[in-house]
């Protein structure tokens, strides 16, 4: 009781503290009037910040707002005139497209900044080299709608031979806060519903960590968080089809199946350069310093002939 | 005089001191408690959506010049309709700022026309001279600017007209076409190519299956993201083809009610219907036997009294409109069911029914489109097991986010709950019994000089926070009992037997059995046994693992007893959850044995009772009550705590009592699922009704572990 009226008060002064150091800096009038802002993708929000950072170090004058909400917020921003940059991690579908036509007259223009790729590991003296989307979805899913024939139970109905056979597989992943939850249950379940018996981590890492302790573990995460203690599995597509490892050649190419771009829409006319301050966001964005930004984010920082293409494309050399 | 003006004086200071004192207390007791009841008031008003919510129906009126009639919803802003006069079939557009309806008839060339549902940019279109087109961006609703026709991104020269032509969007880029001909049915793939960093306008269209149309079915939808195409008929027959072609699976249902169809859902993986009997009836795709079929999933009773003029998808499920204006909405989700009654507003009528109401009269349309669905959801649904598509099996599901529309959430409060009571439970296993022993020996046993030390630095464990707990359970003691389980289980036993051992060898060693001259030597000789009972433990622990269990105790339990065993399961959350509970137990548990009145205790002692029977007999019946409110309030604390669940369990869903499984408790669920949730949601209102149960629970447990307390004291005070 005493800890929880500690805890109350703590929280009131906090509170107030806070009210208080909002108000003071509201106060202070904010000389910058150049003003950037983005609605997005919360994917992309890490990234956003640190662009926005690199962004300010070289232009101080110019605010950015950044809100991230989910990408379905960004084309809805878009039309109605609240943001020019949009972060998105998926494609505009053609209707949200011809809506942006319809409203300012010209296509807007799509940018991919990077690439997201899922990886699923195992422990390293695991000799499982690679799985095919069904067994993947029959060992994560309660819904085995991608087509696996029976949930998987021990290593050794995967084909394992060794020690491991004999062992439960054990499962890890993200919570459902993460945009790898998402992504993975989308285009590695079908669309279906976790197991409930996958351990939900709170961070990425956590989930490498089980893994890399754990012989009989099975995870999923972004490919750039893997450490040494964990195995990337190869992927084929359906059974009998090629492995593909997560590479970053693989991921680019679209031959790994758990892959997908990360895209910034701009407020311009597709097809021209980009002017504006959205120009100079954009260099910032395709810079070696930006993309250093998506590989320290864990996703796959685009290839430097195809960056050196767009940005020739976009007019921002 | 001076000396009674002082003494006067200052006994007013103290009264006034005094008065404001108690003013402070009964205003912060007042506030206190006020905070509580309005705490609990916020819970029940924002969980009590969850049966009083309606569904919120917006009313959009459009006048026009002509009367229509046969309404189709092309989206949410266009609908075909045919002008009745002139019999041209044409589209009505609906301004989204105005209440304006544009009319375009289409050309004489155009015979049919369909877009892809949630991508009204796809259309496809058959012209009259039987060429069948695929046009991206191009609004057919929209006054014609250019006599020029566009391009399209796909054409192909028919023999015959088709009946119908439908085109859906299967996936990300993927599209599906359905030509119903009059002897056959063409099923067709358009997809779009694209590569992470191309994306093109190119789309490569592929025939998936040309079946000669029987004639006993004559209604077909695409169903699990295009893998089946289902063909059905109104008397229950059905036919399910894989998109390969390969497999054909025929089966039967109930018959559909006459005017009536099966719905697809969102999921496109579940069907609504209409049976004979005048009842919902939910159908879901099983994939999980050795062929696909319809699986009967739920049925709920529909009460209609007017005619069905349209049924169609809405929301997370179904709905019909009669004649009436009566609208029945079902969930299959939640298996809600509701009925609103449309205030319309004339007599000739005509009605379309898809993701939006239409109702069309003589010269205005009017668009009810579905604002805010309700959050409405039976208790059954919330407690209860239910069966959803694409499962094996009816379950208790706890699946809170959804893929929308691939995969509604489930919520299945009952995993939950079990979860809390389950951690709960284990916590007390661990903790109950270790600090009951230590506040009998602290109250009872210890000098007062060793216990003014021992006390204060146990109730000191209280002060570790709980993220540091959690953090050593889930990185370090999770991992660490996965591969020393069996060395455990021994210690667990060997210990105490230990520990008994060395009371008799201390009893029989010469000179060494005294039992009122406790000093320091016993607490070596504790630690010896202990360390003893865990080399003992590890040396037989290895031993036998190494030749009973080759490949570990947790291969073996799930391969020759069908136990599984998660990493982050229960002893973990039992020992570290147990840790934190511990001081909390203990300090009541031993301020409840130290308050037993000492003239008892001596008065035992002299009429030849020994230490040991003073203990059982009297002091622990007399302050059991007290070490039952110690319990409670350790009960209590564990249902409440969420940091060490939310950190050391994997917060897995699941109902199974066993203590190598894992739990979701509701604490950690709500600390996963707040942050993210959408306000007044149906999600948010279960969510908020889960923390209405945790409030009642810890304030059930804490007001009764008080009220023994205070039982005791009174008890105490007499004796």
């Amino acid at each position: 009781m005493l800890a929880a009226v500690q805890r109350i008060l703590r929280l009131l002064i906090w509170t107030i503290a806070l009210f208080a150091v909002s108000a003071q800096s509201s106060d202070a009038p904010d000389t910058r009037v150049a003003k950037l802002s983005s609605v997005g993708s919360d994917t992309l929000s890490g990234m956003m910040r640190s662009w926005v950072s690199l962004y300010s170090t070289q232009y101080p004058d110019v605010v950015v707002q950044v809100q991230s909400s989910g990408s379905s917020t960004a084309p809805v921003a878009m039309l109605e005139g609240a943001a020019s940059i949009g972060p998105m991690s998926r494609p505009m579908t053609p209707s949200e497209r011809l809506a942006f036509q319809n409203k300012y007259g010209y296509p807007i223009t799509e940018i991919i900044v990077g690439v997201d790729a899922v990886s699923v590991f195992v422990h390293i003296d695991n000799p499982l080299e690679s799985l095919s989307l069904p067994q993947l979805d029959a060992i994560f899913s309660s819904t085995r709608r991608c087509g696996g024939e029976s949930r998987p139970e021990l290593w050794g109905d995967l084909g394992v031979v060794g020690s491991v056979s004999t062992q439960p597989l054990s499962l890890f992943g993200r919570n459902s806060v993460s945009g790898t939850y998402t992504f993975f249950r989308r285009q590695a379940l079908c669309g279906g519903d976790f197991a409930s018996n996958v351990s939900e981590q709170p961070g990425s890492s956590s989930v490498v960590q089980s893994v890399a302790v754990s012989l009989r573990g099975i995870g999923y995460t972004g490919v750039g968080f893997l450490s040494s203690g964990v195995k990337p599995l190869a992927l084929r597509r359906h059974d009998g089809a090629p492995a593909v490892s997560p590479t970053e050649e693989s991921a680019i190419s679209g031959q790994y199946p758990l892959a997908r771009p990360l895209y910034l829409y701009v407020n311009q006319p597709k097809g021209k350069a980009i002017t504006g301050l959205e120009r100079d966001f954009i260099r910032v964005v395709l810079s070696d310093s930006g993309q250093e930004v998506v590989s320290k984010s864990g996703f796959v920082a685009l290839p430097l002939s195809h960056r050196l293409q767009v940005k020739a494309e976009l007019g921002v050399l | 005089m001076n000396t009674q003006t002082r003494v006067k004086r200052s006994r007013l200071r103290r009264s006034a001191l005094e008065r404001t004192v108690t003013l402070a207390v009964v205003t912060g007791g007042s506030l206190v408690l006020l905070a509580i009841a309005s705490i609990f008031l916020f819970l029940v008003w924002q969980s009590a959506p969850l049966w009083l919510d309606k569904t919120d129906l917006q009313r959009t009126q459009y006048h026009t010049n002509a009367r229509f009639e046969a309404p189709t919803t092309l989206s949410d802003r266009q609908l075909l309709v045919r002008e009745t006069k002139a019999q041209r079939t044409g589209i009505l557009t609906f301004s989204p700022t105005e209440s304006v309806a544009t009319w375009r008839p289409l050309g004489n060339e155009v015979a049919l026309i369909s877009t892809a549902a949630g991508d009204s940019a796809i259309t496809l279109v058959v012209h009259e001279d039987c060429t069948i087109s695929l046009y991206e961006g191009v609004d057919w609703g929209a006054p014609a600017v250019s006599k020029e026709t566009p391009s399209p991104l796909w054409r192909t020269v028919c023999d015959e007209l088709p009946m119908t032509a439908k085109i859906e969007r299967v996936a990300e880029g993927r599209y599906q076409m359905v030509l119903r001909y009059a002897n056959e049915l063409h099923w067709l793939e358009a997809v779009r190519k694209q590569t992470p960093l191309r994306s093109s306008l190119e789309i490569s269209i592929q025939p998936l299956l040309v079946v000669a149309s029987k004639s006993n079915y004559d209604q077909h939808t695409i169903l699990a993201e295009g893998r089946w195409l289902l063909e059905w008929h109104q008397q229950g027959a059905y036919a399910l083809r894989s998109a390969d072609g390969n497999r054909i699976v025929e089966g039967q249902i109930d018959p559909l009610l006459p005017d009536t169809q099966l719905v697809r859902l969102g999921s496109s993986y579940g069907l609504v219907g209409i049976s004979e009997q005048s009842q919902w009836v939910y159908y879901g795709l099983d994939q999980h036997g050795a062929e696909p079929a319809l699986a009967l999933l739920d049925k709920q009773k529909l009460a209609f009294n007017g005619q069905i003029m349209a049924m169609g998808a809405v929301g997370r499920g179904a709905a019909v409109i009669e004649n009436s204006g009566m609208v029945s909405f079902y969930d299959p989700y939640t298996r809600g069911t509701e009925r609103i009654q449309l205030e319309l507003t004339a007599e000739h009528r005509q009605f379309a029914l898809h993701g939006m109401i239409t109702v069309l009269y003589d010269d205005s349309v009017e668009l009810w489109r579905v604002e805010n669905h309700s959050a409405n959801i039976p208790l059954l649904s919330l407690f209860g097991e239910l069966a959803y598509e694409s499962y094996a099996e009816s379950s208790f599901t706890w699946q809170s986010t959804g893929i929308s529309p691939l995969s509604p959430p489930k919520f299945s409060i009952t995993p939950l709950l079990y979860g809390t009571f389950k951690a709960a439970f284990y916590t007390l296993l661990f903790a109950a019994p270790m600090a009951i022993a230590a506040a009998v020996f602290t109250a009872y046993f210890m000098t007062a000089s060793v216990r003014a030390a021992v006390k204060p630095s146990l109730e000191l464990l209280a002060a570790l926070p709980t993220v540091i707990l959690g953090l050593v359970a889930g990185l370090w003691l999770a991992p660490w009992l996965e591969h020393h389980l069996l060395h455990v289980a021994f210690a667990i036993v060997l210990i105490p037997v230990c520990l008994v051992a060395m009371s008799f060898i201390w009893r029989l060693s010469p000179g060494g059995y005294s039992e009122s001259q406790l000093s320091g030597s016993e607490l070596i000789l504790t630690m010896l046994a202990v360390g003893g009972g865990i080399w003992l433990a590890w040396l037989i622990g290895s031993y036998v693992e190494s030749s009973v269990f080759p490949a570990g105790l947790v291969s073996a339990l799930s391969e020759r007893w069908g136990i599984s065993y998660e990493q982050r399961n229960s002893i973990v959350v039992g020992v570290m959850m147990g840790l934190a509970v511990f001081p909390t137990i203990y300090t009541i548990a031993e301020d409840a044995l130290f308050a037993v009145p000492s003239h008892l205790r001596e008065g035992a002692l002299a009429m030849g009772a020994t230490e040991w029977q003073t203990a059982r007999s009297i002091v622990l019946p007399t302050a059991a009550p007290g070490i039952l409110s110690a319990v409670m309030m350790g009960l209590a604390r564990a249902i409440g705590e969420t940091m060490i669940v939310l950190m050391a369990t994997g917060n897995t869903p699941i109902i199974d009592g066993l203590m190598t499984t894992g739990m979701r408790t509701i604490s950690a669920t709500l600390a996963i699922e707040m942050p993210e949730v959408v306000p007044n949601t149906l999600h948010f209102h279960v969510l908020i009704f889960l923390a209405l149960q945790l409030f009642v629970f810890t304030f059930l447990i804490n007001t009764l572990a008080d009220v023994v307390r205070r039982r005791l004291r009174q008890r105490l005070e007499h004796l």
